[in-house]
């Protein structure tokens, strides 16, 4: 209880804030909006079914461009990490999109993705793989030199250590890796959606702005910062199952 | 039945600078034998372990194993060296995650939990045991591969008196009993002196001392007998 009374004494403070603010009517309702106004807002486009909609669209594109990157970044990560002919092979060509925003190339993808779903996976992918590879890599590169000689006492075979040593070493890094990914897919998918697309809570902000509507183009970076906390938390759930033994340690101060 | 080594030498680094850590060492040790060897620091001690184990190649010299058709050789370390996502119970039994051995392995992890006094931490995960505990988990783990030979590394030298006294005891108990081929290595006289055959004293990569044992155990370290074998190996590592 406490906890939670900590976690929203900022938010609440804020929302004070900005009410009054506009009672003072420093700025012209047109440019912030009262946050009375914002929560009819909000109510209004839940009651239509119009946030619901575009909400959908965005989660489905994030969850679809991740998974890409995902299924991507993960083996590509684990190959890089245990072979460095492989790692020597990619190293330049990867180092080189990496330090291009996936922002940056927008135009292009446009033109070669068109702008209906096929692009955003390409944006969404870009910015979600390098958090992951470069994680997983270096949690498989990284692994104790000292755990890996038990398994060659105990006589595994290359692939045994992997398997049940250089991979589980590695899974915490992985885990901060997969965290990353999710927070930038979310991040890079609002971005896209806010240049060229015809739906998704990007989308619904850009439409908002050109109908003089700062309510909804509110209500729409509300909804952004709080789906992507939630999405979060969820995984922070999920991936303490993963990691039971990280867990315990926690409870016991270490 | 013994294993013997001739002529084992082992150079680390580039040629001009070379670290020789063991000089055309010859030696032999018998099966069943409880061996213990003391020595300096930079002695050599664990470059001969890691050699037996198999986990570094020889410079010139070798190894041979008489007797033993297929040597099953386990080695415990100065630290645990325990799978952090591995349950107590996982990491004893973590040789049968190589599968061509999985069914020649008989010990049951329960007979073992219980003779190392883990009966109830078999489900804890390692970041929740004492240092002791840890080791005593890392012993249970090469005993699960039932090896006919056992090097060990000053693996109770990070202890605490009572711990190491505690678990010095076990070891002997084991050895013993099931009569396996045990090389521990030590900085502590006393150590070597409370379980040991035989006493093997190295310098510089060389063995200057070798010493039978004829104590009966357990061993008091008050009695005559005993000083006089303490007096004897320091004698030979010298530096007083
Ligand atoms: N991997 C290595 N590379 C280079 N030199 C090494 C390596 N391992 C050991 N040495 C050197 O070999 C010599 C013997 O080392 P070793 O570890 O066998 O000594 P030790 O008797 O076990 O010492 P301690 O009692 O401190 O554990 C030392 O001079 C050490 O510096
Ligand atoms: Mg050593």
């Amino acid at each position: 209880m406490k906890k939670l009374a900590q976690r929203f004494l900022i938010p609440a403070l804020i929302l004070v804030v900005w009410w009054i603010i506009v009672k003072l009517q420093i700025f012209s309702s047109y440019l912030l909006p009262a946050p009375l106004t914002t929560w009819q807002a909000f109510l209004e486009l839940c009651a239509s079914g119009i946030l619901f909609k575009h909400v959908t669209v965005s989660l489905l594109r994030v969850f679809a461009g991740f998974g890409l990157a995902v299924l991507l970044a993960l083996p590509l990560g684990i190959i890089c990490g245990l072979s460095r002919f492989f790692k020597e092979f990619c190293w330049s060509t990867l180092e080189f999109l990496r330090h291009v925003p996936p922002l940056a190339a927008i135009p292009l993808i446009i033109l070669w993705f068109g702008i209906e779903e096929a692009s955003k996976l390409v944006i969404i992918v870009l910015a979600a793989f390098f958090p992951l590879f470069l994680n997983t890599y270096s949690g498989v590169t990284t692994c104790d030199k000292k755990l890996l000689e038990v398994g060659t006492a105990l006589h595994l075979t290359t692939w045994e250590k992997v398997r049940h040593i250089q991979l589980p070493a590695a899974l915490p890094t992985i885990i901060i890796g997969l965290q990353l990914s999710l927070g930038y897919s979310w991040r890079a998918l609002i971005g896209a959606e806010l240049i060229a697309a015809s739906s998704g809570i990007g989308y619904m902000i850009l439409d908002a702005e050109e109908l003089s509507r700062p309510d909804v183009v509110l209500v729409g970076v509300f909804v952004i910062g709080i789906i992507g906390t939630v999405i979060d938390e969820i995984f922070i759930m999920l991936a303490k199952r993963l990691l039971p033994w990280q867990r315990k340690a926690e409870n016991n101060g270490y | 039945m013994a294993i013997k080594i001739h002529g084992l030498t082992k150079s680390y680094g580039p040629v001009p600078n070379q670290v020789r850590a063991l000089q055309n060492l010859d030696l032999t040790i018998e099966l069943g034998s409880l061996t213990m060897i003391v020595g300096k620091s930079g002695c050599g001690k664990t470059t001969l372990l890691r050699l037996l184990a198999g986990l570094e190649e020889p410079t010139t010299g070798n190894i041979e194993l008489e007797g033993l058709a297929q040597p099953n050789i386990g080695i415990m370390f100065q630290e645990p060296r325990l799978m952090p996502w591995l349950t107590v119970q996982q990491n004893i039994e973590f040789a049968k995650l190589h599968k061509e051995v999985d069914q020649q392995f008989g010990q049951d992890t329960q007979q073992l939990l219980l003779a190392l006094g883990l009966e109830r931490f078999g489900q804890a995960y390692p970041t929740e045991l004492s240092g002791g505990m840890a080791q005593r988990v890392a012993l249970g783990r090469i005993l699960y591969s039932d090896p006919d030979i056992i090097l060990m590394d000053e693996p109770f030298s990070a202890l605490d008196f009572f711990t190491r006294r505690d678990l010095q005891k076990t070891l002997r108990q084991l050895w013993q009993k099931d009569g396996k081929t045990i090389i521990f290595v030590t900085h502590d006289v006393g150590e070597a002196l409370l379980l040991g055959q035989r006493v093997l004293i190295m310098e510089a990569g060389s063995l200057i001392g070798d010493l039978k044992i004829d104590l009966a155990y357990p061993r008091n370290p008050g009695a005559t007998g005993f000083q006089q074998k303490r007096e004897d190996i320091l004698k030979i590592i010298g530096g007083f």
